[in-house]
C-alpha cells in the first residue's frame, strides 16, 4: 500500500503535527505546500528522520512551491516535469509498478480570478497529459490544494481537470467534446463535502461576506484516473481533522492553532499492480 | 477610371520587429549554447489556453486574442525532465507583454516595449532562484556521468 499525504501548512512550524500524522498513518510519500521558503526541506526531513529507522529522503526537488519526503529508495522516484505549482513526479515502487504522482498547489483566488483559475487548471491539464504521454501510460494521481471547488469549471470542464464525480461515468475514460476526446479524472472528494461527508465537510473553512459563501469548501483534493480505480477504496481517502488527542476543527471551522486547511490522506494498492495490468 | 492610390501610408518594416517568442526563444537557445547541450531551453506555447482565451474574448468581447508561451529547461539525460521558468502573455499587436516569473513567488511585470521586456526577462533568468535551479540539475546530470 503506497500512503500519499498531502498537508497545505500555511507557513506554519508544525513539526510535531506533520511527525505525527506521518508515524499514525505510514506515510510513504509527504507532500507539503506553503512550506517553502519559510521552512526549509532540510528542517522538515531532519525532524521527520530523528530517532527514527525508515528514513524519509528528499531528492533533488526543483519545485518553488511544493516540497517531498519519500520513504522509498531514490531510484524510486523520477522528476518528470516542474511548472510553478504543478510537480509530476513517476513514482517506481519496490512493488508495483509505477505511476506518475501530480503534486498542485494552484493559485488562490486572491491573486485570480475565476476565469484565471480555468485557465490554470487547462494548462494543468496540458502538462498532465504531456507527461502521461511521456511516461507511455495513465497511471495518475492528482493531490493537492487545487484552490478550486470539486464543482467548479477549472475542476469539471473538459478542457480542465474534467474530473467526474462517480467511478462509472470516468470508466468510460473519457468523451468526446467538439471532436476532441477528452480523457476523465475520478474525483472522490465530492463526496467529501457537507454534512454528507466522511468526515469534516471540507477541507479549508472560510466565511465570507458577499451574497456567496460556501463557508466550508473542499480546495484540497484527491484525483484519479479510471487506470488506478481498482487499487483505489473509499476507505482509503481520508480528511483528517483529528491528530492523536488534538483537535483540528473547532465548533466555527478549523483550528487556527494548526494550519488553515485539513491534510488529505490517500492510499494506493500500488503492490498489486503488475504488468499485466499495464 | 479606378484609383491606386495607397491607402495604407507606409508600412513598418516587419524584419525591425521582435515578437516576443522570438525573445523568449532566442534566451532559450542561449541556454542551450552556455550548457553545451546539458540542459535545453525551450519555448512551449499553450494552444489549449490560447483557444480558451480566444473562445471566452470573443463571447465576453473583453480582450483582443492574446498568445501564452512558457520558457522552460529540459534535461534530456534526466528523462527529459522539464523546469518551466517563464510565462508571458501578450496580444496580437505585441506590447504590452505580460511576464511572470514561475520560481519567484508575486514576480510580475507589464511591459510596454522590446526593452522593458528585456529588462524584466532579464530579471527572471540571472535571479539567484534560477541560477540554484540550474546549478542542481547541472550537478544531478554531472554526478550520473560516469567517470573516464
Amino acid at each position: 500500500m503506497a500512503t500519499i499525504l498531502f498537508w497545505n501548512i500555511n507557513k506554519k512550524r508544525l513539526f510535531e503535527e506533520i511527525i505525527s500524522l506521518c508515524d499514525e498513518n505510514e506515510v510513504d510519500i509527504l507532500i507539503l505546500a506553503e512550506a517553502k521558503p519559510h521552512i526549509s526541506d532540510a528542517e522538515v526531513q531532519l525532524a521527520l528522520n530523528s530517532g527514527r529507522e525508515n528514513v524519509y529522503i528528499a531528492p533533488l526537488n526543483p519545485s518553488p512551491r511544493l516540497s517531498f519526503f519519500f520513504r522509498y529508495p531514490a531510484e524510486s522516484i523520477e522528476l518528470v516535469t516542474d511548472e510553478g505549482g504543478i510537480a509530476i513526479r513517476r513514482i517506481s515502487p519496490p512493488i508495483g509498478i509505477d505511476i506518475l504522482l501530480v503534486a498542485l498547489h494552484l493559485p488562490s483566488k486572491l491573486y485570480m480570478t475565476d476565469d484565471d483559475q480555468k485557465f490554470q487548471a487547462v494548462r494543468v491539464s496540458q502538462l498532465i497529459q504531456e507527461a502521461e504521454s511521456k511516461v507511455g501510460h495513465t497511471r495518475t494521481l492528482v493531490i493537492g490544494d487545487l484552490n478550486m471547488n470539486p464543482f467548479e469549471a477549472g475542476i469539471v470542464g473538459a478542457d480542465g481537470l474534467h474530473a467526474v464525480m462517480t467511478q462509472s461515468i470516468a470508466r468510460k475514460h473519457s468523451r468526446k467534446v467538439q471532436g476532441k476526446e477528452k480523457p476523465f479524472f475520478y474525483n472522490p472528494m465530492w463526496g467529501r463535502m457537507g454534512d454528507s461527508s466522511v468526515g469534516a465537510p471540507g477541507t479549508y473553512y472560510y466565511a465570507g461576506s458577499s451574497y456567496v459563501s460556501y463557508f466550508w469548501n473542499t480546495f484540497d483534493q484527491v484525483l484519479l484516473r479510471p487506470a488506478l480505480l481498482d487499487f483505489f477504496s473509499q476507505n482509503d481517502l481520508k480528511v483528517i481533522s483529528q491528530i492523536g488527542d488534538n483537535n483540528l476543527m473547532t465548533e466555527n471551522g478549523i483550528s487556527s492553532s494548526y494550519s488553515d486547511h485539513l491534510p488529505i490522506i490517500v492510499k494506493l494498492q500500488i503492490e498489486r499492480m503488475t504488468q499485466n495490468e499495464q | 477610371m479606378s484609383s491606386n492610390k495607397n491607402l495604407w501610408g507606409e508600412l513598418p518594416k516587419s524584419e525591425n520587429i521582435r515578437i516576443p517568442y522570438t525573445i523568449l526563444k532566442e534566451q532559450a537557445s542561449l541556454l542551450t549554447e552556455i550548457t553545451k547541450g546539458l540542459l535545453i531551453g525551450e519555448v512551449n506555447i499553450s494552444p489549449e489556453v490560447d483557444d480558451v482565451i480566444k473562445l471566452v474574448s470573443s463571447i465576453l468581447g473583453e480582450r483582443s486574442q492574446s498568445f501564452v508561451a512558457f520558457l522552460r529547461i529540459k534535461a534530456p539525460s534526466l528523462n527529459n525532465y522539464t523546469y518551466s521558468v517563464v510565462k508571458i502573455q501578450y496580444p496580437i499587436k505585441l506590447y504590452p507583454v505580460l511576464v511572470k516569473s514561475l520560481v519567484v513567488e508575486n514576480f510580475q511585470r507589464e511591459c510596454s516595449s522590446e526593452e522593458e521586456f528585456e529588462k524584466a526577462l532579464g530579471q527572471i533568468l540571472s535571479s539567484q532562484e534560477v541560477k540554484q535551479v540550474i546549478s542542481a540539475l547541472l550537478a544531478q546530470i554531472h554526478a550520473d556521468i560516469p567517470k573516464q
